[in-house]
């Protein structure tokens, strides 16, 4: 399925997704008040952006540091070329200890690599403890949202899942009375675990620790009592300092949902005693994607979904219209760089609005990167035909003047003689939901050519009433 | 629904004369407004510098 | 035989971007500062559902605390705050931190907090089960009142880290707004967080 059709359903629902859109617009809101209160704002977005630049310029050595670091401090560190190895280390971990159920904090990379599928097939129950991830995976949906995984669904019906699942009252949709069925619920899980796995939101090199940051606390359960802690992150999560952090963790949560900081921002170094800690690192297509000085810059991504609060697509259409783990605009930067055949119709779910680029705290310039990756797809002969032929006849068009002019003349003709329906039919696409424009009288082209001819021209010639006139009842009809 | 969202708006805030320099960007919404017949006119806002001209 | 490590290096070092410049970011720099930041730390803990309570010392913390009905009616405690409330049981007798999971109120101490966003510095060294600061049902959390810092640069210019397994920081109780955005306190950690601000600390 493309964007555009996913889309077309969610929008069907017109109360649905005005309903989505103005929660979303809530968040944005939010992270503008937050943004404004302060005053460094934009020196903050520069800083960040820099210490991603430097540190993507260089990775390998940071990433030798972080390794190093990281062992001195007791983790033990594994490194994944794909999702499919990363999948098989986090198996194989979780065998050798023998576990059966884990538990496991919100984690954008081991949906990316597909993780819980892959373990459940191997017998082990995974459990997603994010109440927004736990929802949707009672629902056996996808989070439709980085940030806000169950942005899409109403109370209602996580009440109704609730009832099915957790056993909560039928009809009961309550969002403090359906919260505290879900910690009943997963407390029972966080106690019963054999192992825990994070995410990681950011780790430092120059101490081989990091950072993870929820505000449910879930990370931190999920972790602080079983003796096994898996952190799975992409290459590219890593900052130099542990003072680049200070920057980090002002913009992320101001970003992502207004709030001055997240409730917890945990910093790990090294396993619990008598426990163990490993660190999966994996690359995904993510080194082929730093070869692209194009693309590269959508590595300096953290997750904070504030591009996606703001697209005007995103917030009408859904983010299960992208069918891809990262939705909304970047995620239609990141997903058709590695899956360009499967989601060619991405970039295209975008006005070049430039919001997005507006409100990022990394400053990607991500409208611009959009507009590349039309290119990118292009160069793939990955466009539509629809599209291309489209874009080709016009092209066609607009360089020849004599075209030009035969089809605006025919098209003039055309709009005021034809009949309503040999106008607005299924092969008008465009007019399916507009009116064409009036056909105006002649063309600019004549009009100018008459204008020429007229003895006084000058644009001041205020006096030349008739001239005014003339245009004006002209402009009356091209409006 | 984007360009509907967006009339919406003119609408609520009372939008006489809706105006801008992008003219695919005013037909995109003039085509709606004139298929919903609400009562905005649209201008290109080189139309309404014309008009200004011919007051004088 | 090649490794995936070896791969992936070898990968990223074909193409490196250009060189680019690590910003400076000096601790007392151009950063965000406040006229009284304990009431700015006050005011924002506020407005992300915890209390913060000034008090001149650990006595009149301890009597604070013993007005909270959550605290009176608490069956298990623990308090690592010596004069801060009292224990019901000994968390560092306990070895398994599943022993934990019936704490109804935890009384913990915090190093440092950070105006702009209420956040407060703990460390894994202060309790001997880091799950003390997650799982128990209410917190109250004992920390200087001189030590208020202005903005995470500060903050950051003040600490070592990775000298400890576990540290964070901590900005109030546990929340979830993943229910239609409807904001909720008290998703799987704490479900309130008292904050003494302690004069003669």
């Amino acid at each position: 399925m493309s964007h555009p059709s996913l889309a077309g359903a969610f929008t069907a629902n017109r109360d649905r997704a005005h309903w989505h859109d103005r929660a979303l617009w809530f968040v944005r809101e939010k992270r503008d008040r937050m943004a404004s209160s302060v005053p460094e704002w934009e020196d903050l977005r520069q800083h960040a952006s820099a210490i991603k630049m430097h540190t993507m310029s260089q990775l390998p050595h940071y990433l030798e540091q972080f390794e190093k670091n990281a062992i001195a401090a007791g983790a033990q560190v594994h490194w994944a070329i794909d999702g499919d190895e990363h999948n098989r280390i986090v198996h194989e971990i979780l065998q050798r200890h023998g576990v059966r159920k884990l538990v496991k904090s919100k984690s954008m990379l081991t949906e990316e690599c597909q993780l819980n599928p892959y373990l459940e097939k191997h017998g082990i129950e995974v459990i997603d403890t994010d109440l927004g991830e736990r929802i949707v995976q009672l629902r056996n949906e996808h989070p439709s949202h980085i940030v806000l995984p169950a942005i899409h669904i109403k109370k209602e019906e996580v009440g109704e899942c609730f009832h099915q699942h957790l056993g909560t009252e039928k009809g009961a949709s309550d969002p403090k009375y359906l919260t505290e069925a879900a910690r009943q619920h997963l407390r029972e899980r966080f106690c019963s675990a054999d192992a825990g796995i994070t995410g990681v939101n950011f780790a430092i090199a120059e101490t081989g620790g990091f950072v993870v940051c929820t505000n449910e606390g879930n990370a931190d359960l999920g972790v602080s009592l079983p003796k096994i802690h898996i952190a799975c992150m992409g290459i590219e999560k890593l900052v130099p300092r542990a003072s680049d952090l200070a920057v980090f963790l002002r913009l992320l949560a101001r970003s992502a949902t207004g709030q001055p900081i997240t409730t917890y921002s945990s910093h790990f170094h090294g396993p619990r005693q008598g426990c163990e800690l490993h660190i999966v690192l994996v690359d995904n297509g993510r080194s082929e994607i730093l070869k692209s000085s194009e693309f590269r810059r959508s590595l300096n991504c953290i997750r904070c979904g504030a591009c996606m609060n703001t697209c005007p697509v995103f917030r009408r259409s859904g983010g299960h219209s992208y069918e891809s783990t990262i939705p909304g605009p970047i995620g239609s930067i990141l997903t058709p760089l590695r899956t360009p055949e499967a989601h060619s119709s991405l970039p295209f779910a975008c006005s070049l609005c430039g919001s997005c680029t507006d409100v990022c705290p990394v400053k990607i310039d991500l409208h611009h990167q959009l507009l590349a990756m039309r290119g990118f797809l292009d160069r793939k002969r990955l466009i539509g035909m629809s599209k291309k032929v489209a874009m080709k006849l016009m092209s066609g068009l607009l360089s020849q003047t004599w075209m030009y002019t035969t089809a605006g003349k025919a098209a003039r003709t055309a709009l005021r003689w034809l009949p309503r329906f040999a106008v607005y039919n299924p092969l008008n696409p465009w007019g399916r939901q507009r009116e064409l424009p009036d056909a105006p009288p002649e063309s600019f082209r004549d009009l100018y050519r008459k204008h020429q001819a007229q003895p006084s021209t000058s644009v001041s010639g205020s006096e030349d009433s008739d001239r005014s006139k003339s245009q004006g009842g002209h402009h009356d009809n091209i409006a | 629904m984007m360009g509907e969202d967006r009339i919406q708006d003119h609408l609520t805030a009372g939008t006489q004369v809706l105006t801008a320099g992008d003219m695919s960007c005013l037909m995109h919404l003039e085509g709606i407004i004139r298929r919903k017949k609400h009562d905005i006119k649209v201008m290109h806002l080189a139309e309404i510098m014309v008009a200004g001209l011919t007051a004088d | 035989m090649t490794t995936s490590r070896d791969t992936i290096f070898a990968n990223l070092r074909t193409a490196l971007p250009e060189s680019a410049p690590l910003p400076d970011l000096p601790p007392t720099g151009p950063w965000q500062t406040f006229d009284d930041p304990l009431a700015r730390f006050s005011e924002v803990l506020e407005s992300v559902g915890g209390l913060c309570v000034r008090v001149p010392s650990l006595e009149a913390a301890d009597q604070q605390l013993n007005q909270i009905p959550e605290w009176q009616q608490a069956v298990v405690r623990v308090s690592v705050v010596d004069g801060v409330g009292d224990s019901t049981i000994d968390p560092d007798a306990i070895s398994d931190p599943h022993d934990l999971e019936s704490v109804d109120f935890a009384v913990l101490s915090g190093h440092f907090g950070v105006a702009e966003n209420a956040a407060i510095w703990v460390t894994d060294d202060t309790v001997r089960h880091r799950v003390l600061y997650f799982l128990p049902q209410r917190l109250a959390m004992v920390i200087p009142s001189r030590q208020i810092v202005h903005n995470m640069h500060e903050a950051y210019g003040r600490l070592k880290i990775g000298q400890h397994a576990f540290a964070g920081f901590i900005s109030g109780p546990s929340k979830t707004a993943d229910i239609e955005q409807s904001l909720v306190i008290g998703a799987h950690g704490a479900r309130a967080l008292t904050v003494f601000a302690v004069d003669s600390l």
